[in-house]
């Protein structure tokens, strides 16, 4: 007969209630005592005027300023000035990977504003924002790119839908070149034809014609390494999308999306930050990055100059990258949910011939609410409501400025302009719940 | 006793009704939460069942934006890094099982203590050994092995592309590391349930030890081992984490070994945000229905495989 | 078989054959130790600068450029808080419905062993234990999530408690066969009810085994991450509810390593990483220490 040693046993058997009850006991504690440490004291919030800043140093142009950016920009004040203690919920959100980090240093800063009030941000995808707020997973969704009509109507029946733009993006072409310092000019049309493979060397007469005499002179005999996101992104849809409007093959042959995309050459490398290592790493490489990636880490890698409508090669910033929205806003942004389905602000920037300083890269990024939070669909309560428009009212306001501890420019992200800034008020202004507007 | 025989049978007799309700209810449980998954599996991949019907699994195609769906290429991905794992692991694991089992009296020592070490690979969970691939050797395969094989081993289709880290011999060497516990520890249980009647005949013949081994107990234990590699197998195949941050994330098919790919798990974790429309989201269901059928598949053989060596050694008196 | 009658070289070739492949063997083991060594030590040498009273007590931080790292500022460190709150939560919850569920279904498989269900049962068992975890919370996201409308710490724990019920009733099915008939038959000839020797006799003689099943059941369900992408979410602070996104430490080694933009967040990444390692590691070794070999090679695999 083989019977255990009963010391050993009995050791084990405590430690192992011991353990188990420790762990159900705290789990029960945490369930029963919800909101941890958080701080309580509520801070005033006060918003800097905002001034126009550039961090890019180049020859071609890229400190000047245009009207519209100053404008946009320079008077830019908070209407937000509520600060009173609002009660506890827990909000949903969820959606693209883009302004992930951006959202999570708004949520972590916004907690000090409002102690009780805590957002959960999922960044699961764009495709999966709209999911959700189709759904009701989340009260807020976020996606980079506007609904499309198949997704529209796959939304509740009677809900209105507010596209509500909260932060911009850029993305730049990265490019790993030995000893050339200048900044490359490019087009759409080549970058489409660099990324689709009929451009394969980097002294190809198509890029050096788009050089000064004495940069055409420096591009190497040497193929290019194209690198592409392996995931999908709005970077990477404000990219091909900008890649389609230039370039008819690559929009009938590959398109644009947020999520995968069959590139037909190039390796894919994970996020902004693969991506710029991947170029890092490799001599005589391409890739597109998001201009947030390079602010945060400036110095590391080289980017190029684009082209934009007017004619000039713009090297992209924080202002130009405004600007180039305020100027698709002054166009005229869609105002019902229908209209959003065929509206591109790519295509905006990229048909604008008026405005000789904007960079022709860029796009919002969204967040998705129901006009009626309260009906059954959005599976919202009161106070998730209110918790979420004050949310969305502090970004738009305060989350724009230049304080670093929630300024999307310090992580690289250009502030809006101050005229999504109004449109946005507007329209959470509209948003109601039992017919009551919640702010 | 007060109580009458026939009393106390019927009281024992109830407890015992009680009793084997309740944990045949558990059994139950666990073929509901199976079938729960096959059901669910397939009702939320219709769709795309009816729109792609085999060519699913046999086109090459994956094309979101113009919603083509096929799933060859990460099949193919699946395939090669397991079996990668395997080619490496299978050696390994069994030689950590031969050295574990035929040090079976020893419970103290160095021997001891690596068998102790190997066991603990195990522990580590899957995103750590993610993360640290990712960071750790991704660059050294990129920087130093990957180079020389294509150095050497270049005229070959299978090391002709270039050397990048992100890949499938990376996701293979990660996978590896993964299995060598599930090998090693089944193949040792194996071993262990070699009758020591074996080894010993062998040995009154004069054999060496490693003669034994491969003589006596190896040709014994085949189908368990067998069984071993199975399951490795099917725990390659399941394996999430750790291959999606190093595999590379391409969705053509790969050319080479070195080349960038996809496989069946990281393709739902890294698609599954991305999904925008009903034929997408069914898709991404039918990977896993794939992924469910194949795991079904390779392990229902495994463990008849493993039991039929070790059951008949489970009951003792 | 090899014959007796050797000559004397064969003799030699024999002897070296068996020292080669002695070597070939140690060095297997040599081999797959290493990784283990290197990953160990990885970890702990990216992980230790990270590791602070605070990184207990903080939620993790926000993203920061490389110019707000240099300059100090303390809104750039942080720490796991909500993850090891959110881990306990769900982790324990987890077990509250896998132990149950798991020990009743071991107990069936070895006192029933003949019947149908029970073979059927057991091998379903066995299936489940090396699924691929994604797809099971695939399953609890349409199941739970979705018709919740919120992700939540009870579909995160629902997810790990599938993941753990197999091991649990492996672990306790194989303790429970090695405890001798003869301990069952001594104890119905006294007339003692089948369920009463079940649950006095059978029981406890293999607690030992139940004891390792549950931990090592533990230890996996702590370090399971792709179900909880998908049925948990995140939320960058303690739980607030049951029924509410909830963080958890393996999804901050996901979410905040693979966001290599920001060094910070790669910090607190690798932090993570080396307290679940530690975590692990004690809970293995207990499990050597305090049970021994016999069970040392009944394990979960992760």
């Amino acid at each position: 007969m083989n019977l255990y040693k009963t010391a050993t046993s009995g050791t084990t058997i405590g430690l192992v209630v011991v353990l188990v009850v420790v762990v159900i006991a705290a789990g029960a504690y945490i369930a029963l005592n919800p909101g941890g440490t958080t701080t309580t004291t509520v801070v005033n919030t006060t918003t800097a005027t905002s001034t126009a800043t550039s961090t890019a140093t180049s020859t071609a142009i890229s400190t000047a300023t245009s009207t519209a950016v100053s404008t946009a920009t320079s008077t830019l004040t908070s209407t937000f000035t509520s600060n009173t203690l609002l009660p506890a919920a827990t909000v949903n959100a969820g959606g693209g990977t883009l302004v992930y980090p951006l959202m999570q240093a708004w949520i972590n800063t916004y907690s000090f504003v409002q102690p009780n009030i805590q957002i959960s941000y999922s960044a699961v995808g764009s495709g999966k924002g709209i999911a959700g707020i189709t759904s009701g997973l989340y009260t807020i969704g976020e996606s980079d790119a506007p609904l499309s009509k198949a997704q529209y109507a796959g939304l509740p029946a009677n809900s209105t839908l507010l596209t509500i733009p909260v932060s911009d993006s850029g993305i730049i072409p990265a490019y790993n070149l030995p000893g050339i310092t200048a900044h490359l000019n490019f087009t759409g049309n080549v970058l489409a034809e660099i990324f689709y493979g009929s451009i394969t060397m980097w002294n190809d007469p198509r890029i050096a014609n788009l050089q000064s005499p004495s940069v055409a002179a420096q591009l190497p005999t040497h193929a290019i390494q194209v690198y592409h996101r392996s995931d999908g992104s709005g970077t990477m849809y404000g990219f091909t999308q900008f890649l389609s409007d230039s370039n008819s093959t690559w929009k009938s042959q590959i398109g644009y999306s947020t999520g995968t995309l069959a590139w037909p050459v190039g390796i894919g490398c994970l996020h902004n930050a693969g991506v710029a290592d991947c170029i890092a790493t490799t001599p005589y490489s391409i890739g597109p990055l998001e201009i947030a990636y390079e602010i945060a880490n400036p110095g590391q890698i080289n980017y190029g100059a684009v082209r934009n409508a007017f004619g000039n090669y713009i090297v992209a910033n924080l202002t130009n990258i405004s600007g180039a929205l305020a100027a698709a806003i002054s166009n005229g942004l869609p105002s019902t949910d229908p209209q959003w389905t065929s509206y591109s602000v790519i295509q905006a920037t990229f048909n604008d011939t008026s405005d000789p300083y904007i960079y022709p890269v860029s796009t919002f990024t969204y967040a998705l609410v129901y006009q009626d939070l309260s009906a059954s669909y959005a599976s919202t309560s009161q106070a998730q409501a209110v918790a979420a428009l004050n949310f969305l009212s502090w970004v738009v306001n305060d989350g724009q400025s230049k304080s670093p501890t929630s300024s999307g420019a310090t992580l690289g992200y250009p502030p809006l302009p101050l005229s999504a800034v109004t449109l946005d008020n507007s329209l959470l202004a509209s948003i109601t719940y039992n017919g009551t507007p919640v702010l | 006793m007060t109580a009458s025989p026939k009393e106390k049978r019927r009281s024992g007799s109830k407890g015992d009704l009680v009793l084997k309700a309740v944990v045949g209810a558990a059994a139950v449980g666990v073929i509901a939460i199976l079938v729960g998954l096959g059901v669910e599996l397939t009702s939320g991949s219709w769709l795309s069942i009816k729109t792609f019907g085999l060519g699913f699994i046999t086109g090459s195609t994956w094309n979101p934006p113009h919603d083509i769906f096929n799933v060859f290429p990460f099949i193919l991905g699946t395939l090669i890094t397991s079996a990668l794992a395997l080619l490496f692991g299978l050696p390994i694991g069994l030689g950590v099982a031969i050295f574990l089992s035929e040090r079976a009296g020893r419970t103290r020592g160095v021997g001891a203590a690596l068998g102790s070490l190997v066991e603990l690979l195990a522990a580590v969970p899957s995103v750590i050994y993610g993360l640290w691939g990712l960071l750790v050797l991704v660059p050294f395969m990129r920087a130093y092995v990957e180079p020389t094989l294509k150095t050497y081993l270049g005229f070959t289709q299978l090391f002709n592309a270039a050397p990048f880290g992100l890949d499938l011999l990376t996701a293979g060497v990660v996978l590896t590391i993964m299995i060598i516990p599930t090998i090693s520890a089944v193949s040792r249980d194996v071993l262990n349930a070699v009758p020591n009647s074996q080894r010993e005949a062998m040995y009154s013949l004069g054999a060496t030890d490693w003669e034994v081994t491969r003589k006596a107990v190896l040709p014994y234990a085949r189908s368990g081992i067998f069984g071993a590699t199975i399951l490795g197998l099917g725990r390659a195949v399941g394996e999430t984490m750790a291959v999606t941050f190093v595999v590379g994330n391409a969705t053509a098919i790969p050319t080479s070994l070195i080349s960038p790919g996809y496989t069946l798990t990281s393709l739902i974790v890294n698609q599954f945000g991305t999904t925008t429309d009903p034929l997408s989201d069914a898709a991404l269901v039918e990977v896993g229905l794939v992924l469910f059928m194949l795991a079904l598949v390779i392990n229902a053989f495994a463990r008849v495989l493993v039991w039929r060596m070790t059951r008949s050694t489970r009951f003792r008196v | 078989m090899t014959s007796i009658s050797q000559t004397g070289r064969r003799q030699e070739w024999r002897r070296i054959l068996d020292r080669i492949m002695k070597v070939l063997v140690i060095l297997a083991v040599v081999i797959a130790v290493i990784p283990l060594v290197l990953v160990v030590w990885d970890v702990v040498s990216q992980g230790l600068p990270a590791i602070t009273l605070n990184f207990f007590t903080h939620n993790p931080p926000s993203p920061c450029s490389t110019g707000q790292i240099a300059s100090g500022s303390s809104y750039c460190w942080g720490g796991i808080l909500n993850g090891i709150e959110g881990s306990f939560l769900m982790v324990g919850m987890a077990t509250l419905i896998a132990v149950p569920v798991g020990v009743g279904a071991g107990i069936y498989f070895s006192e029933w062993p003949e019947s149908r269900l029970s073979f059927l049962s057991s091998f379903t068992n066995d299936v489940l234990a090396e699924f691929p975890t994604i797809t099971i919370g695939l399953f609890i996201f349409v199941l739970i999530v979705e018709t919740t409308r919120t992700f939540s710490a009870v579909a995160g724990a629902t997810s790990l408690a599938i993941i753990m019920l197999p091991i649990v009733a492996r672990t306790t099915e194989e303790s429970l066969k090695l405890v001798p008939t003869t301990l069952r038959e001594a104890s119905m000839a006294l007339g003692i009810p089948r369920w009463k020797t079940i649950f006095r006799i059978v029981i406890s003689t293999g607690r030992s085994g139940l004891a390792t099943g549950i931990l090592l059941a533990i230890a996996r369900a702590a370090g399971e991450t792709a179900p909880l992408v998908v049925t948990a979410g995140y939320l960058n602070f303690p739980p607030t509810g049951l029924f509410q996104p909830t963080a958890s430490i393996p999804y901050i080694i996901y979410n905040f390593g693979t966001g290599g933009d920001y060094a910070n967040w790669t910090t607190t990444a690798w932090g993570a990483a080396l307290a679940l390692v530690v975590f692990m590691l004690i809970l293995n070794l207990s499990v050597k220490l305090f049970i021994g070999r016999r069970f040392a090679g009944v394990r979960a695999e992760i």
